[in-house]
């Protein structure tokens, strides 16, 4: 951790004396603004720069805190039996990495039961060859005709042997320690779920190494500053623990949206569960390759997400335990509609004012500020995380491409959403990187 | 040339090729979508589906049978 700490000050010092060389050669430029327009668009730039630093400062902040609670309460004489469901769907390309993944699992007693959902490749003949006990794991599967994830997620919940229950995809794999690391919060009765750590494991490229970094200093530490109030608003689908006292509760999975984990989750969180995050239950993915299929991930995790939040609208301005659910489907709302329509409708703005107005210079200042406060979070995730310090220096990448489109897929996707149009599930094409 | 002009061109050009890119990437996503989901909807519709449990009942047929 000592590299990390000397080569996060370091930055942090840059990250000032940058934004003094900034601050000064702004006022060198003179700029005079006397347009109102122009004025509006400096205005408007300053908020969203304060905006976007407060909002970063306080996830950092908050995953700080987490982080210096420690990773994972001591209890490591908690080791119940637990199910480990694994939803396939023509996944004859990976299911049987998978399967290997889980059966080197450090944990002395757990299933693994795979649900095959009315595959029409080979995914039930390689997963078949597994069945049978291994010791400290049993390997069953169940083959069902097609009807989605959450009604094999359900099936495996029915048929699940043990009181805790680990759902996951059929196309990832877990880290050997993570039902380890993840059961113990479990024994905190209040608590019905555990969020699990998702990283990238297929970095081949700049798009998925950005993607990776998305995950690191996006998605985990959002999550982790949720954990510090246990109050995670999404359990990732690739890796997720429950209580199956508390999954029951809530119903089980609906699939009246394409986003279950997150309509689960905030089953959970309304009816009062706490949802804690694990950065060491680690699960590996495989990130989208391509552009094309990047936006038909975003597409169904928009559209999933806004299908949850409408779902529960009622709680927006109800609540039945305090704030806390009403709280978390506010912040759905700001991130996951309000914050990408405004980034997108800023930078075209800004565009627009720049090439009209020619005080192109200030594109470049707020360009330059937001890529610092995105290395400054990097670095600070990254290290964390004990994760790949080669993955900062894409930040320079980072906002100006990579959330830019991601922002616009979701712009586009929640217009789509709003408006009523259809949608169908769609498969992602696997790669066999597992 | 000012660098920070130069700077804040190319930062100006890669937001609005990016814009493009991602707004062109989306359409054509949904394009092959539709196009794909327009493909399977017509392959099911010329499908005549048969019932599984039941053998179809012709109500003349079994008159013509008992004579």
């Amino acid at each position: 951790m000592e590299k990390y700490s000397l080569a996060f000050s370091f930055l942090l010092i840059a990250l000032l004396a940058a934004s003094l060389f900034i601050y000064f050669t702004t006022l060198q430029m003179n700029i005079v603004v006397s347009d109102p327009l122009a004025r509006l668009a400096l205005i408007t730039l300053l908020v969203l720069l304060i905006v976007v630093a407060v909002r970063l400062l306080l996830l950092l902040w908050f995953s700080y805190l987490a982080h210096l609670e420690g990773e994972a309460p001591q209890a490591s004489d908690f080791t119940p039996g637990i199910t480990i469901l694994v939803p396939a769907y023509n996944e004859g390309l990976v299911i049987k990495e998978s399967i290997t993944s889980l059966l080197a699992l450090d944990y002395p007693n757990y299933e693994i039961l795979i649900i095959d959902d009315g595959s029409v490749d080979n995914t039930y003949a390689v997963a078949s060859q597994f069945e049978g006990d291994y010791g400290k794991a049993k390997v069953k599967v169940a083959t069902k005709e097609n009807s989605g994830k959450a009604d094999s997620l359900n099936v495996g919940i029915g048929l699940a042997e043990n009181d805790y229950i680990l759902c996951m995809d059929g196309d990832s794999t877990l880290s050997p320690d993570t039902l380890r690391k993840g059961i113990v919060h479990l024994a905190d009765r209040h608590v019905g779920a555990v969020a699990g750590n998702v990283k990238v494991i297929n970095r081949n490229g700049i798009l998925t190494r950005l993607q990776a970094l998305e995950y690191i200093e996006g998605l985990n530490v959002v999550r982790k500053a949720q954990g510090f109030f246990r109050i995670v608003n999404i359990v990732p689908g690739p890796v997720g623990i429950f209580r199956k006292s508390a999954l029951l509760d809530v119903g089980g999975y609906d699939n009246d949206t394409f986003a279950e984990d997150c309509d689960l989750t905030l089953k959970l969180i309304i009816k009062g569960w706490r949802v804690v995050y694990e950065p060491s239950a680690i699960s590996f993915t495989e990130a989208p390759e391509r552009l094309l299929d990047l936006m038909k991930q975003r597409y169904r995790w928009t559209r999933g997400i806004l299908q949850s939040i409408r779902k529960h609208r009622w709680y927006l301005f109800h609540s039945r335990n305090g704030i806390v659910s009403s709280m978390v489907l506010w912040y759905m709302v700001l991130e996951g509609l309000v914050w990408p329509v405004t980034s997108v409708a800023a930078n075209v703005f800004f565009v627009l004012v720049a090439l009209l107005y020619g005080h192109s210079s200030l594109i470049f200042v707020w360009w330059a500020q937001l890529t610092l406060l995105e290395m400054v979070v990097a670095l600070h995730t990254v290290a964390m995380e004990k994760e790949d310090l080669r993955l900062v220096p894409y930040t320079l990448f980072y906002p100006l491409f990579f959330i830019l489109i991601v922002n616009i897929s979701k712009t586009l996707s929640s217009l789509e959403e709003l408006l009523g149009l259809k949608m169908t599930w769609g498969k992602l094409e696997r790669i066999e990187r597992l | 040339m000012d660098p920070i002009r130069i700077l804040s061109t190319v930062v100006m050009v890669a937001t609005g090729a990016t814009i493009v890119l991602a707004v062109s990437s989306y359409m054509v996503y949904r394009l092959r979508d539709l196009r794909k989901h327009k493909k399977e909807n017509a392959a099911k519709s010329e499908q005549k589906e048969e019932p599984k449990y039941f053998k179809r009942y012709y109500p003349d047929e079994n008159l013509d049978s008992e004579k």
